[in-house]
């Protein structure tokens, strides 16, 4: 059995926690939510970059998902995970700008062009990375958000499972098909 | 369902770094949310007008209640009803209704054909 892999989102977390600086913002503080910000930005940003292949709608999304989630921080429920919050918002967010982008085209929608190598990918060395990145961009949509969220969130199917409210079945399906697709992928 | 014979893959997927976010994402992402500026709040209406607006919004109420409350309201209400209704099917108020229509239309026709101005370029 695989030992249980940390959450990307946890290496972020430090004290305060994000129910207290949730807690926090809605008490008046709203410097607490900036902090929740600096937290989440880039794996939201992460996520919707994955799911829209497209920088500039993947930066719209990423705004689109605070700004939403800080008018509704009332609604969120104290217990709740922050990190899968906030990835559901953002996942709907970018879902909402698929689905309009498949009513304004003619068709299958072509994916976008791969936004090529940014700052911290052009430092990367490691060609096994690259590769792997790549296979994970040529994964159908929703292959590639599950394996994102994996990738985000760790094995913790229960909150991939809610972000994209589906069953745990499904998402546990979709990873065994994303995982068995990448590993084609990077042995061909 | 998981196969257990993936440690590699998994070890290489989390091993992945996150993509950067664009230069000033997180400063638009917090000017428009922690450092938005306070909304000004515009009342609809000023404090007087709200009062003139509910003493005149109570003394109608009051006067639909007084109405109401008349014992003989719905007895006359339909009789007014029933006269107005009759009145406007007798043969005299259309007579009088069919002289007015004509005689609109008339100074509708003559007001036009009097006031209306050849157009500069028309003049010879």
């Amino acid at each position: 059995m695989l030992e249980e892999p940390p959450p990307r989102v946890s290496v972020l977390t430090a004290d305060p926690d994000d129910g207290t600086l949730v807690a926090t913002a809605l008490a008046g503080g709203a410097e607490a939510f900036g902090t929740l910000v600096e937290r989440y930005d880039r794996a939201v940003y992460h996520l919707c970059l994955r799911t829209m292949r497209d920088p500039e709608e993947a930066k719209d999304c990423t705004q689109e998902a605070f700004f939403k989630a800080f008018r509704s921080l009332r609604t969120f429920k104290p217990g709740a995970k922050f990190s899968t919050w906030i990835f559901t918002i953002a996942y709907h967010a970018c879902c909402d700008r698929l689905a309009r982008r498949k009513r304004y085209s003619d068709g299958e929608m072509p994916d976008a062009a791969d936004p090529g190598p940014g700052p911290s990918q052009t430092a990367e060395q490691n060609d096994e990375a690259r590769a792997l990145r790549a296979a994970i961009e040529g994964l159908p949509e929703k292959y590639r958000t599950v394996i994102t969220l994996y990738h985000l969130q760790g094995r913790r199917y229960e909150e991939i499972a809610t972000v994209l409210d589906v069953p745990i079945g499904t998402v546990k399906t979709h990873l065994f098909r994303a995982k068995d697709l990448l590993r084609k992928a990077l042995t061909t | 369902m998981m196969n257990d014979d993936m440690d590699d893959l998994d070890r290489a997927l989390f091993a992945l770094p996150l993509a950067t976010p664009p230069d000033g994402l997180r400063a638009a992402i917090l000017g428009a949310t922690v450092f938005a500026p306070a909304r000004v709040t515009v009342p609809i209406a000023r404090a007087w007008e709200m009062w003139v607006g509910g003493i005149a919004l109570a003394v109608a109420a009051w006067l639909c209640v007084a109405l109401v409350a008349y014992k003989g309201f719905a007895a006359e209400f339909n009789a007014n009803i029933d006269q107005t209704v009759r009145a406007f099917g007798e043969p005299s108020t259309i007579v009088w209704f069919a002289g007015g229509l004509v005689v609109t239309a008339a100074l509708l026709y003559v007001s036009d054909r009097n006031f209306r101005l050849p157009l500069r370029g028309a003049r010879s």
